[in-house]
């Protein structure tokens, strides 16, 4: 009962939470009195023209998560794969397997940092991609009980999180473009040509060079390059 | 639209009450297998369908009944505090006169296409918030699944649990309380695309609507489009 007060009280104090930083901390402090050591939440299944938010917030080890990052974890972690796989909370013991050589390299390692198991759970994002909240210990003895408290914990975390990201990034700036506009835009930023816009999108090149030039003309930009620099300035398209 | 139902003005809507009860045996029972509430003569109807009930129905323009809520006192018996305390364990049954609770709501599944279900769902939503705030309720209680939630958190619905999340019809579902005010609706119009009042009181003499405000509530002035 008391892990279960525990949960409300970091729930019912939210309201209160009105930056980044103090979010996480409170969480932190909320799941070490489950025993977890540390935390990452992030959205594992964004598509590779959006990977630099595929990473929200994390108290690892600042070395552990160097590491983790530098090797591209996120694509291999048998963790992160079973989660998406699975679409239910899972323990990280529940994924070692001893024919998976990475996942085994990534669970030696992880040990040298004191996480040797932990929990980890999916969740819906705003627009449908899978998030994932995983959380590594030394010494895993949750309940049931305990882990519904870290599921429900996790959703208004995961919920408050984004709501303070949103309020945080910048507000864009300048002529609006169309979401057509921006995808466009988004594969000539890729270096893709009108052509190969139309046959992606499946529509013809005259209309792919139309959403293009109009896309110009709203960004007063000369050349593409410029309206990519634009509209990624001003958060319109990713970088 | 959707209009209110009391016992006030059930006369008034005796075949949209019969054809509500009998969309709730299509759905809870026909379709989602709810077998303890099937009934012989196909019409859902449990302990807590009394006088004291608020029915808000959901009607196309020929009058069909394609959506419902149900809402109940919850001074007075109601799921939460009769049938599943256990769900609201933690911060306990919550039993004010400006809290109802919500139960029983569903669209015609059988009968809309999906995108108008889909609009549906969003003014029964937003039509629940608007009748609320109209009628002087400061919250409401429900069960909900843990990923519909999610979303309304992040819509900014001020939603705070009641109890812990537990399995129920496929999924893990959660005892809530939601806060309606002027700012709740205001998002929930702009989050679902709802921007038109849906909730009217055709049907009932305007001295009924302060019928549906509990004691001491304060009633909201009809907005000048209606």
């Amino acid at each position: 009962m008391q892990m279960t007060n525990s949960t409300f009280e970091f729930i019912e104090q939210l309201d209160c939470q009105t930056d980044i930083p103090s979010l996480i901390n409170s969480f932190q402090s909320l799941i070490g009195k489950f025993g977890m050591a540390c935390f990452m939440i992030g959205d594992p299944t964004r598509p590779k023209m959006q990977r630099d938010d595929r990473l929200w917030a994390t108290t690892w080890p600042q070395d552990w998560l160097n590491h983790w990052l530098s090797q591209n974890y996120i694509s291999v972690d048998p963790v992160i794969n079973q989660l998406l796989a699975r679409n239910e909370p899972i323990l990280w013991r529940e994924t070692r397997s001893a024919n998976d050589d990475t996942g085994s390299k990534i669970f030696n390692e992880a040990t040298e940092f004191h996480m040797t198991d932990g929990f980890a759970l999916p969740i819906y994002s705003r627009d449908g991609f899978v998030v994932g909240i995983t959380m590594g210990t030394d010494h895993y003895e949750l309940g049931k009980q305990d882990e519904a408290c870290l599921h429900m914990a996790s959703i208004y975390f995961h919920a408050k999180l984004e709501r303070l990201r949103a309020e945080s990034a910048p507000k864009p700036r300048g002529p609006r473009l169309t979401p057509r506009e921006r995808e466009c835009l988004s594969w000539v930023a890729a270096g893709k040509t009108d052509w190969e816009i139309s046959q992606i999108l499946s529509i013809s090149e005259q209309t792919a060079h139309e959403y293009v030039q109009n896309a110009l003309i709203k960004l007063n930009a000369t050349t593409r390059a410029q309206a990519v620099a634009i509209a990624i300035f001003t958060k319109q398209i990713l970088a | 639209m959707i209009e209110v139902v009391t016992s006030r003005n059930a006369l008034l809507y005796k075949d949209a009450l019969h054809d509500m009860f009998h969309l709730r045996h299509r759905i809870f029972v026909e379709r989602m297998g709810w077998e303890a509430l099937r009934k012989s003569d196909r019409l859902e109807r449990d302990q807590f369908d009394t006088d004291d009930a608020i029915y808000l129905l959901l009607t196309e323009d020929d009058g069909k009944v394609v959506g419902t809520h149900r809402m109940l006192p919850t001074t007075k018996p109601h799921l939460f505090s009769d049938v599943f305390p256990n769900l609201c364990a933690v911060k306990g049954v919550q039993r004010d006169e400006k809290i109802l609770e919500l139960t029983r709501t569903c669209v015609d599944e059988e009968v809309l296409d999906r995108p108008t279900m889909e609009k549906a769902r969003k003014r029964l939503m937003v039509g629940l918030f608007e009748f609320c705030l109209r009628g002087g309720y400061e919250k409401f209680t429900l069960l909900t699944p843990t990923d519909l939630l999610f979303r309304y958190l992040l819509i900014g619905l001020d939603i705070k649990p009641l109890g812990m999340p537990v399995d129920m019809d496929g999924n893990k579902q959660v005892a809530v309380i939601v806060k309606v005010d002027q700012q709740a609706l205001d998002v929930m119009r702009m989050a679902l695309g709802v921007p038109e009042t849906q909730v009217h009181y055709v049907g009932a003499p305007q001295g009924d609507r302060l019928v549906l405000a509990p004691d001491g509530a304060q009633q909201r002035p009809l907005e000048a489009a209606e």
